[in-house]
């Protein structure tokens, strides 16, 4: 009764935030962020079809789908990436070269295991995969949220609450996965519930932060001051070694 | 179990990194947003030390330290004793304050520069994150040991470190003897001036 409960509000839910987003006219604003809610919607309710006419093929449907969510989920984050960073190219040039970074380990990583690999097992591979494709997203997400904070770039509230929103189901996910991928842990079913509960709690987050358009602010006007980046990286980089040598006390002196 | 260590590590620091960065407040940022932009009336050609020398050469200082343990009563060695970690303290918050600050400001004026270089960036956050670890240990060490003990062991610290510092200078002399030896005043020998 709980699982059905939890999946009807998901689908009231997004329903909700598909509703709000086309009334208040800015579908098109996170376009990608609001194809993938609607992939999720009608990817649940074809599971439910399924289930109910056809029950055996129900768990590798489940599977698949649940596969192909995930893999969606990459484009919200991409999302996260044009519309954060649009405006601030120093700051996306970090972020860029962080997620390059992220994706090049993730391959090497990938090409490694699987030349090791003799023994593939679709029943157990489909956990295993949704599992570090949600690891790798928790790692893209922190290549961004990282260099936002960092830089201090502001952030409206409708792209403030999917990033929260999206930050706090990744991360639910990979616990719940690899907890639930240990043998003594997959078969109880309170670690089934832990993902479910988790999307309900981010689709009442994404509710409130996107019940009405709010614009990310605009970038500052350039100031007419001459900003040349070697010379202001030059005084920072002094005022940190010259703190750092009278920490030292006798060490280096500047 | 082995395995689920990396998954763990990943969502707890996805957790971390995002409650941060939601507890941030915004309107600090914008306001700050607008001080880097219309700096404050006070141009400075040198950027300004962010820890005033002389008051931590004064605060660390063995001069006095002498004079109160040599001349006076227990009783005002233990106020002077307590007084000057508090000054360390402060004087210790107030330059990771002052760093922090600059960080900051550089973060914002570098942000929308197409020139910004990755390995820069980096650099400096590296060099940032070692000055905070140095001044909270440095905190963290006056206050469980006091300033005297804390003195003592950064002596020691830098004694071995010489002593390291000096057999890899003489292994790579043997290694590679074309290579000129580091000059000898470029460290004095691990001893805090005074």
């Amino acid at each position: 009764v709980l699982t059905q409960t939890l999946w009807w509000l998901a689908n009231a839910a997004e329903a909700l935030l598909l509703v709000r987003s086309i009334q208040g006219k800015f579908f098109a604003t996170y376009l990608t962020f609001y194809c993938y809610v609607s992939t999720v919607l009608v990817v649940s309710l074809l599971r439910f079809g399924v289930f109910t006419f056809d029950g055996g093929f129900y768990r590798t449907f489940y599977w698949y789908t649940e596969f192909l969510a995930a893999a969606v989920g990459y484009a919200v984050i991409v999302e996260i990436y044009w519309q954060t960073l649009r405006g601030y190219p120093g700051a996306a040039r970090v972020v860029r070269i962080l997620l390059l970074s992220v994706f090049a380990v993730v391959i090497l990583k990938v090409v490694t295991a699987e030349l090791g690999n003799s023994t593939w097992s679709p029943s157990t591979a489909s956990a295993q995969l949704e599992r570090n494709m949600r690891a790798v997203q928790a790692v893209l997400l922190l290549g961004i949220i990282i260099p936002l904070a960092y830089y201090a770039i502001p952030i409206g509230r409708n792209l403030r609450g999917i990033i929260l929103g999206y930050g706090c189901y990744v991360c639910a996910s990979v616990l719940s996965l690899a907890f639930g991928s240990l043998p003594e842990y997959g078969p109880k079913p309170g670690w089934r519930l832990v993902q479910p509960v988790a999307y309900l709690f981010t689709l009442l987050i994404w509710c409130i932060a996107l019940w009405s358009y709010q614009p990310n602010p605009k970038p500052e006007t350039e100031s007419t001051i001459e900003r040349d980046y070697n010379l202001i990286a030059e005084n920072t980089k002094r005022i940190v070694s010259k703190a750092i040598s009278f920490l030292k006390m006798g060490g280096e002196q500047l | 179990v082995s395995q689920l260590i990396p998954y763990l590590c990943i969502g707890l620091l996805l957790l971390a990194v995002l409650t941060i960065w939601a507890l941030k407040n915004p309107d600090r940022q914008n306001k700050l947003v607008v001080e880097v932009l219309e700096p404050r009336k006070c141009p400075q050609s040198e950027p300004s030390s962010p820890l005033p020398r002389d008051l931590g050469e004064r605060i660390f200082r063995s001069r006095d330290w002498d004079f109160v343990t040599g001349k006076t009563s227990l009783d005002i060695q233990r106020i002077f004793h307590h007084e000057r970690s508090a000054l360390a303290i402060s004087w210790l918050r107030r330059g990771r304050r002052d760093v922090s600050q600059a960080m900051r400001e550089h973060a914002i004026a570098v942000r929308r520069n197409g020139d910004l270089q990755f390995a820069t960036e980096i650099r400096l956050a590296l060099g940032f994150t070692l000055f905070l670890a140095l001044c909270n240990f440095l905190i963290v060490l006056v206050r469980l040991h006091g300033l005297a003990h804390t003195r003592r062991l950064i002596e020691q610290s830098a004694h071995v470190s010489a002593r390291i510092r000096a057999t890899i200078e003489q292994l790579l002399a043997v290694v590679d003897p074309a290579k000129p030896e580091r000059s000898d005043n470029s460290y004095n020998g691990g001893a805090i001036r005074s």
